[in-house]
């Protein structure tokens, strides 16, 4: 069985066959078959176990990045989400239309507080009881009076 | 993690079924790096013998080899199962070895008929696989007539005949119409049978 040589041709230049040339080849094919049974036979020796570890070393260092990135957006993310939510909690909460009853009463007796230590620095000024810069009952506690002879001298 | 990829399992060479390669698939797809380890099982050594037959180095063949898979792990999203894994897996390395072999800039030179333009006789009785033992001498002799053919006639002697893939399966891949496969298988075949019968003589 033999391949025409102008089909030989053909076949090298790669070029378009006719049906009948086709139809050759197709014969010469399944004639050759014994090739690819032979071929089948051969062996593929096992790639070495240094081969097996580094392919799962590379696999699992292209992984790993991932599983950090991953974990690194978890908290963040996490993190992200509380503080929006606060913030909507906070900022999107309307604001109040009246002060609350106990707000007002401290606020009140802070403002009397004031108003007393107001009137107290005043009465000392006036009566030069104190500079008023410090408290009148703790400025002489704690400190020894100087007299002088025309302080003893007026008694 | 460190039960990934069961380097006990090396031995357990055996072709998936389809329902079992499609679950493996779907698991993989959640990252299941077990599920990968059993593609791997199951491919590793054909997709390396593939490989080192059509990259000369051995070692370059062996960085190209994990690369297959390191690129199939990444792109198993990608893959849609038009065909099957196998074919995808061999369509990946025959990529990775055609870039490999443009970086190099190793052209392995054409097979040429045109030395002997005589009849080609591929259907010599003397041919018989069954009457033909494949010795360790024979062996290399095959082993080194694939090497020696060009790379478009090697790629699909090593797909077609030794990998089984169908005409349409490697037209689609190499992008050529299925009477180039042929030629091509063809004139493969008759590279090996001459190499075969110089050896004989």
């Amino acid at each position: 069985m033999k391949l025409n040589p102008e089909i030989t041709k053909k076949l090298v230049q790669e070029e378009s066959l006719q049906m009948a040339e086709s139809h050759e080849l197709d014969q010469m094919l399944s004639a050759s078959d014994g090739v690819g049974v032979t071929l089948r036979g051969l062996e593929d020796s096992e790639p070495s176990m240094a081969w097996r570890s580094g392919l799962n070393e590379r696999l699992l260092s292209m992984h790993a990045p991932k599983r950090v990135k991953a974990r690194v957006w978890g908290v963040t993310g996490f993190g992200t989400a509380v503080a929006v939510a606060a913030s909507v909690f906070f900022f999107a909460k309307p604001a109040p239309t009246s002060m609350p009853s106990s707000s007002l009463a401290s606020r009140a007796s802070a403002e009397q507080i004031m108003l007393d230590a107001h009137r107290m620095n005043v009465f000392a000024l006036s009566t030069g009881a104190g500079d008023g810069s410090e408290p009148l009952e703790t400025s002489s506690e704690g400190t020894t009076h100087q007299w002088t002879e025309a302080d003893l001298g007026a008694f | 993690m460190s039960a990934i990829f069961g380097v006990k399992r090396l031995a357990n060479q055996e072709r998936l079924d389809a329902s079992a390669e499609q679950a493996l698939v779907e698991q993989c797809r959640r990252q299941n790096f077990e599920a990968f380890g059993k593609i791997v099982d199951a491919y590793q050594s054909r997709v390396t013998g593939f490989v080192r037959r059509m990259v000369a180095s051995g070692e370059e063949a062996e960085d190209i080899a994990q690369e297959v898979f390191i690129r199939a792990y990444q792109n198993m999203s990608r893959f849609d199962g038009r065909s099957s894994l196998r074919t995808w897996l061999f369509r990946i390395a025959y990529n990775l070895c055609v870039d490999h072999a443009r970086k190099k800039q190793r052209i392995a030179p054409e097979f040429s008929m045109t030395e002997n333009e005589d009849s080609i006789d591929v259907s010599d009785v003397r041919w018989d696989p069954e009457a033909i033992v494949l010795g360790d001498e024979l062996r290399d002799v095959i082993e080194n007539a694939i090497l020696t053919m060009s790379e478009k006639l090697r790629t699909v002697l090593l797909l077609h005949d030794r990998e089984e893939l169908g005409y349409e399966e490697l037209a689609g891949m190499l992008n050529v119409p299925v009477g180039t496969i042929k030629s091509r298988l063809f004139l493969a075949r008759s590279h090996v049978q001459k190499a075969v019968e110089s050896y004989r003589r």
